[in-house]
């Protein structure tokens, strides 16, 4: 029997949406700091404004719902699906008055990309943001990527409520039983990689031109982005505008650490062992790399679009790295995807954006654990129709050590496989129905979305349709929460009009 | 330290685990190079 939710559940659910809220009034307060020091003093309002929101919901939350109750499953999944939406909103308040956006629905698209790592952009005059509003536009990735949720949990709660938002938040891996210990491990391998990459970049800037404080800034903008697989930049050319192999070098590293799941990074840093090769994920991740990457720079090659070693390396390959791992920086023009690129190669991109990086990463899409998975249970199947009826067939596969392959664990994976698929396609039709797009745009900047890449062939813009972006913001939520949690939100309100009491 | 805490992430172990992802990245880039330099080969003379 399915049992309406009360106000004890409502209050519970309300208190950790609070916290969630406060969580994101740090993320505001420290460009704020910033703004003061560089007396960017628009930027200081607007971010102090959403700070200050922020706050006012928290304290709020904690006054009205306290409540000593203990979070079930149900309440977690909630909480993870509401605080996406809720913090997305609340995060686009310094966004929309610092004067760069059209309305405040583009500010939300704005947040909501920057929080689910996707990079999809409608700001507007971005040459022209003071550095303050830009570094707190990337540090959305930087929170976003390692998860809203997975902040409080580091910060806020240390109570019994930690594992069930970890889990909900589409995390099943855990580096250690703890989960609150998990969160801050994650963190300290984010701040590794902050701290050393931004040196890399910083130092790859230098030799490409841009120094001194002005490279710095850059640096740390590009780390975010690049590490959570996130795809803003801090100008309209993307990486394209610094002309540099060594700048873009850098940036293939941190996109491929960004796309590895935590967990793996956690196993080569506590023992290193042979996980990288072994790995199914690993595995599945390399060959749709190489595969599809053959495919694209096959494509650009027999177009014309570029014909020397370093053209379809540097605009070819790098792109179909940049989508694979789900960050979407650009280094040519969108547009040039459908006016040079041909049919293949854009036909190789929109595949590796959907298939994603690997799970527990900052990256989305279906994921290489799941295009893995999803070739072992056919191998499995062929193996079965093949072999005598007597044969017991077994498929193993490794991930972490050496699993066998079950019937459940290679359904959910092709379940999700389809719902994204789904995804896809519904967001490409409601394009279609504008009759602007062709279905190759509209299918890539469908999967972009949903996939949370970030490239773009133009559909993307301060002009484009309302419904269309409402789409794609709510394609960028799924994808980012990998369904079940959004799913159970709708099960929720349901239950919430007709379940019994 | 308490078991279900783990080990401790120290600095020497974070700059191997971070080594052995440059050189995983070093050798994606290089296929990657070679992909690019056998697929140019099929335009050489024009496209």
């Amino acid at each position: 029997m399915l049992i309406r939710p009360g106000p004890r559940d409502l209050r519970i659910i309300g208190l950790y949406l609070g916290k969630v809220a406060t969580g994101l009034s740090l993320m505001m307060f420290v460009p704020a700091v910033l703004a003061v020091v560089l007396g960017e003093w628009n930027s200081a309002t607007a971010l102090l404004a959403g700070a200050g929101t922020c706050v006012a919901v928290g304290q709020f939350a904690e006054w009205r719902l306290a409540t000593t109750a203990s979070l079930n499953w149900a309440h977690g999944t909630v909480v993870v699906a509401l605080a996406w939406l809720i913090g997305s909103v609340l995060a686009a308040i310094p966004l929309f008055l610092s004067g760069h956006f059209a309305d405040f629905l583009d500010a939300w698209f704005e947040a909501m990309s920057g929080l689910t790592t996707s990079g999809l952009s409608v700001i507007q005059d971005l040459d022209h943001v003071a550095y303050s509003m830009s570094f707190y536009r990337h540090l959305t990735h930087f929170i976003g990527g390692q998860g809203v949720v997975i902040v409080v949990l580091a910060v806020l709660v240390s109570g019994g409520g930690a594992t069930t938002l970890y889990v909900a938040e589409g995390r099943e891996e855990r580096l250690v039983p703890n989960v609150v210990r998990t969160a801050r491990f994650i963190f300290v391998i984010a701040t590794a990689y902050l701290v050393a990459g931004t040196l890399a970049l910083f130092l790859a800037l230098h030799v490409g031109g841009l120094r001194g404080w002005r490279g710095a800034g850059h640096a740390i903008n590009l780390l975010f982005a690049a590490f959570d697989t996130g795809g803003f930049a801090p100008t309209s050319q993307s990486v394209g505008y610094y002309h540099s192999v060594t700048v873009e070098a850098v940036v293939i590293v941190l996109m491929i650490a960004g796309t590895m799941s935590f967990a793996l990074h956690y196993r080569l840093w506590v023992r290193p062992t042979r996980d990288l090769t072994r790995d199914l994920e690993v595995r599945s991740i390399l060959l749709t790399t190489l595969a599809f990457g053959a495919l694209a720079l096959f494509g650009l090659a027999t177009s014309g679009a570029y014909t020397g070693t370093a053209g379809l390396f540097r605009k070819g390959f790098f792109t179909v790295l940049s989508a694979h791992t789900g960050t979407g920086f650009g280094v040519n023009s969108g547009t040039l995807f459908v006016t040079d690129w041909g049919a293949l190669a854009p036909a190789a991109v929109v595949a590796v954006m959907a298939f994603g990086g690997m799970a527990g990463s900052t990256a989305g899409g279906i994921k290489a654990i799941r295009i893995g998975l999803t070739f072992k249970a056919v191998q499995h199947d062929l193996r079965r129709v093949l072999m005598p009826e007597s044969a017991l067939v077994v498929t193993s596969y490794h991930s972490g050590r050496r699993r066998i392959l079950r019937d459940s664990t290679a359904r959910a994976a092709t379940t999700v496989l389809l719902l994204y698929v789904v995804t896809y396609l519904a967001g490409a039709a409601v394009a279609l129905a504008y009759g602007r797009w062709e279905f190759t745009e509209a299918m890539f900047e469908s999967v972009s979305a949903a996939a949370n890449v970030g490239l773009s062939v133009g559909i993307v813009g301060p002009d484009m349709p309302t419904l269309l972006q409402v789409t794609y913001i709510l394609q960028m939520w799924l994808g980012r929460l990998e369904f079940v949690a959004a799913f159970a939100l709708i099960g929720y309100l349901v239950l919430l009009v007709r379940g019994r009491t | 330290m308490a078991r279900e805490d783990g080990p401790e992430l120290g600095v020497l172990a974070g700059v191997r685990g971070m080594l052995v992802v440059v050189l995983a990245s070093a050798v994606v880039v290089g296929v990657g190079l070679v992909l690019a330099w056998a697929f140019s080969m099929l335009t050489v003379g024009g496209p």
